[in-house]
């Protein structure tokens, strides 16, 4: 494989393609109250005012998640690259329902658009339903298998080759195509289980973990590492996480405290019933960190300023930071230290939360060294005139 | 009424030294908008880009222009066709329609990639066709599917109540899942007396089936200010285009001709004022204005309400036919509205 090495670290942001809003439950699955007042759908003008803000407040990539019933990754960058110069795409794709050469052509495209800006990232499916709805039956390991063929085979595609593969999963993949002008973009990756870990290690780039607190993730990319060593190859690490940041602690958790009281028990419920069902291993350790917790917002706080309380409602990444602005960069700052290069972050809504974390987040990140690339103007962080929180 | 027209582009992967291929396809897609034209016909093929991301990306630069996007089936599942296709009808707000192009190229997207053969082959069609439609209609419930090549529980999560996008089938395409799903049939040959039965028997084929089917056909234009300037300069086109010896593999037959016959293009008209000098390419309109857009009303009255327009030089050839040719149809539409009123 000769994908290029990632460039420096970054802060990265997320583009809810199912919708967006205030609550908890404005994007991400499940979405009980996709058309409640206030809730914001997935349009093409919509996102557009996120990416324009994402560029604009200096993140350094957008990631674009993929489901049923969430917008096209491919379709959503192919029509908004253009529109800003710097930021890249991060786009999420699950192997099973199409086949490498129309990847390579997809990619090809939006290199077309957007030169040197594509991130692909590669995850393997969570819900058995969902799987089972597209017409993949595979299971867990199967699933994973047939990733880290695809993988392979994506790559051997890409240099002109392939023509020849004879896999578990993929077979007579057709003529060959003409090797690619351009490197391949780099890969990311996600997965818990040990399967993931080894295709991760052996394979790809960076490998992005959902939020814990920092003694398991200082765990994971211990292992993680040990095993890229192994292979003889560099990985690179990736957080995702949510983020309720504000000038003081007590604004940040009285927020999270209101996002909370707003929920009915039964969507939670509800929500949990289905989350329980996915068959994912890294889904499995976001639950746990909701086991045998009071009922208390503060109760969810699994670690200083790391809060499980989105995983109540929303599956997938479920864990947010809590805090005040230095608060929030410190912790970041920590997993920083112990190998995480990436951090891939949202807030409800993302447009305004874009703005606003730029505003005050991203300086003290960049003062700390994790972001060196931008030119956009440090405002006065050392200002004590306390401000109103935009959101409140 | 005359047929209503899509411009086509043929997105091929970039050259690094050319200029930039994005800006040429938001060029072609607003110049047809500006040209009047209906919409734009986005090719797909083993050497072009991916349709349906270009599409996306035109979305933006055009307010109206229909967005007909062309598909290699085997290279994805017809549950993850059918949700790309509602994303982009969502995001572009309606504007979609889906070619499904057997031709483009590989072998089906099947668990294991089998190989089949052709009976096997339909058979995997008639399954991918009949998930898609189902999947493409708004009202329709969760599928239940337990085929031979696909088995799907409950398909149809996440569906959206949006417009169906009109789904177009090659004209190659087996007559009876023509019948049963497409609602527009792309037919390769555009000879006016073959394809008015085609057109004839495909319709009563879908009647049968309770449905009815619009028709479209590709052609090429090149439109001079009277007949002999229109062959002059398609013969001065097709010299650069068509090369002095048949490839390789031509069939004896058709080489013999390439060598025998001069280098007028008339010796490939196969009916007035229609040339198909490539049998593997599009037949193209060759005259005057009036004679160009007579032809446009004869298949227009045989059924073509669809044309896909491949010019070339595209931009040239696009705004003589914008201001040539359409008004032409209009004027003659004007008068035959004034002999039916007298």
């Amino acid at each position: 494989m000769t994908c290029p090495e990632p460039r420096e670290p970054g802060i990265h942001w997320f583009l809810p393609t199912n919708g967006d809003g205030h609550r908890l439950t404005s994007s991400g699955l499940p979405r009980p109250d996709a058309a409640g007042p206030g809730e914001r759908s997935p349009s093409l003008d919509y996102l557009r005012l996120v990416v324009r803000a994402t560029e604009q407040a200096g993140f350094d990539a957008i990631m674009l998640p993929v489901a049923s019933g969430l917008e096209d990754p491919w379709l959503v960058a192919a029509a908004l690259a253009t529109e800003v110069p710097r930021l890249r795409f991060l786009l999420t794709h699950r192997p099973g329902i199409e086949l490498p050469d129309r990847i390579v052509r997809k990619c090809a495209t939006l290199q077309s658009l957007a030169p040197g800006r594509l991130l692909l990232h590669i995850v393997s499916g969570s819900s058995p339903f969902e799987q089972r709805s597209l017409g993949d039956h595979l299971d867990h390991d199967a699933r994973y298998a047939r990733t880290a063929e695809f993988v392979q085979l994506l790559g051997e595609r890409w240099h002109g080759r392939g023509q020849d593969h004879c896999g578990r999963y993929y077979r007579d993949v057709g003529p060959n195509l003409p090797a690619q002008a351009l490197p391949m973009p780099p890969l990311w990756f996600g997965g818990a289980s040990p399967m993931a870990e080894r295709i991760a290690a052996a394979q790809v780039q960076v490998h992005v973990m959902w939020g814990e607190p920092p003694e398991l993730i200082r765990q994971r990319v211990a292992r993680m590492q040990r095993l890229a060593d192994g292979f003889g190859r560099m990985l690179r690490f990736g957080l995702r996480l949510h983020v309720f940041a504000a000038p003081t602690a007590e604004q940040a958790w009285a927020h999270v405290q209101r996002l909370v009281a707003d929920i009915p028990a039964s969507v939670i419920d509800r929500a949990q019933s289905q989350i329980e069902a996915y068959d994912s291993v890294g889904q499995r350790r976001q639950h746990r960190l909701l086991q045998g917790r009071g009922d208390g917002v503060r109760d969810l706080e699994v670690s200083p300023n790391l809060w499980a309380g989105v995983g109540l409602v929303r599956g997938g990444a479920g864990t947010a930071l809590v805090g005040s602005y230095d608060q929030v960069a410190q912790r970041i700052g920590e997993y920083r230290e112990m190998g995480v290069d990436h951090f891939v972050l949202s807030g409800y809504p993302h447009l305004e939360q874009a703005i606003h974390l730029g505003e005050h987040l991203l300086p003290r990140l960049r003062q700390s060294g994790l972001q060196g690339r931008h030119d956009a103007a440090i405002p006065d962080s050392g200002s004590t005139v306390p401000r109103e929180w935009p959101l409140l | 009424m005359g047929p209503s027209f899509s411009l086509a582009l043929f997105p091929s992967r970039a050259d690094p030294t050319a200029p930039s291929a994005p800006t040429a396809w938001v060029q072609c897609a607003q110049a047809a908008e500006y040209a009047g034209i209906d919409g734009l016909f986005i090719a797909t093929g083993a050497r072009l880009l991916d349709a349906m991301a270009i599409a996306a990306s035109l979305i933006a630069p055009t307010r109206r222009l229909g967005l007909w996007v062309a598909v290699d089936p085997g290279l994805l599942l017809p549950t993850a066709l059918a949700a790309s296709a509602q994303s982009l009808q969502a995001l572009s707000g309606g504007r979609l329609r889906l070619h499904l192009d057997p031709r483009a190229g590989t072998a089906p997207c099947a668990p294991s990639s089998l190989r089949l053969n052709r009976d096997q082959r339909r058979e995997w069609s008639g399954e991918y066709l009949r998930i898609l439609d189902h999947l493409l209609r708004p009202d329709s419930a969760p599928l239940d599917f337990d085929g031979r090549y696909f088995r799907l529980e409950r398909a149809g999560l996440g569906k959206r109540a949006l417009p169906r996008p009109p789904l177009s089938l090659d004209g190659a395409t087996d007559p009876f899942r023509i019948a049963a799903h497409a609602d527009l049939c792309l037919l390769d040959d555009p000879h006016p007396q073959r394809i008015g039965p085609a057109i004839e028997h495909l319709r009563r084929q879908a009647a049968r089936a309770g449905r009815s089917i619009a028709f479209a056909c590709t052609l090429g234009a090149i439109v001079g200010p009277d007949e002999q300037q229109a062959w002059i300069c398609a013969e001065r086109q097709w010299e650069a285009q068509i090369p002095s010896a048949p490839p390789p593999d031509t069939p004896p037959g058709v080489a013999r001709l390439h060598r025998d016959s001069g280098r007028s293009p008339r010796r490939f008209e196969i009916y007035p004022n229609l040339c198909r000098p490539d049998p593997t390419g599009p037949a193209t309109l060759v005259g005057s204005p009036r004679q160009v857009a007579g032809r446009l009303r004869e298949l227009y009255a045989l059924g073509v309400e669809h044309v896909v327009l491949d010019l070339y030089p595209q931009l040239p050839q696009l705004l003589r036919f914008s201001e040539l040719v359409l008004p032409e149809i209009a004027n003659e539409e004007a008068k035959g509205e004034r002999r039916d009123m007298s």
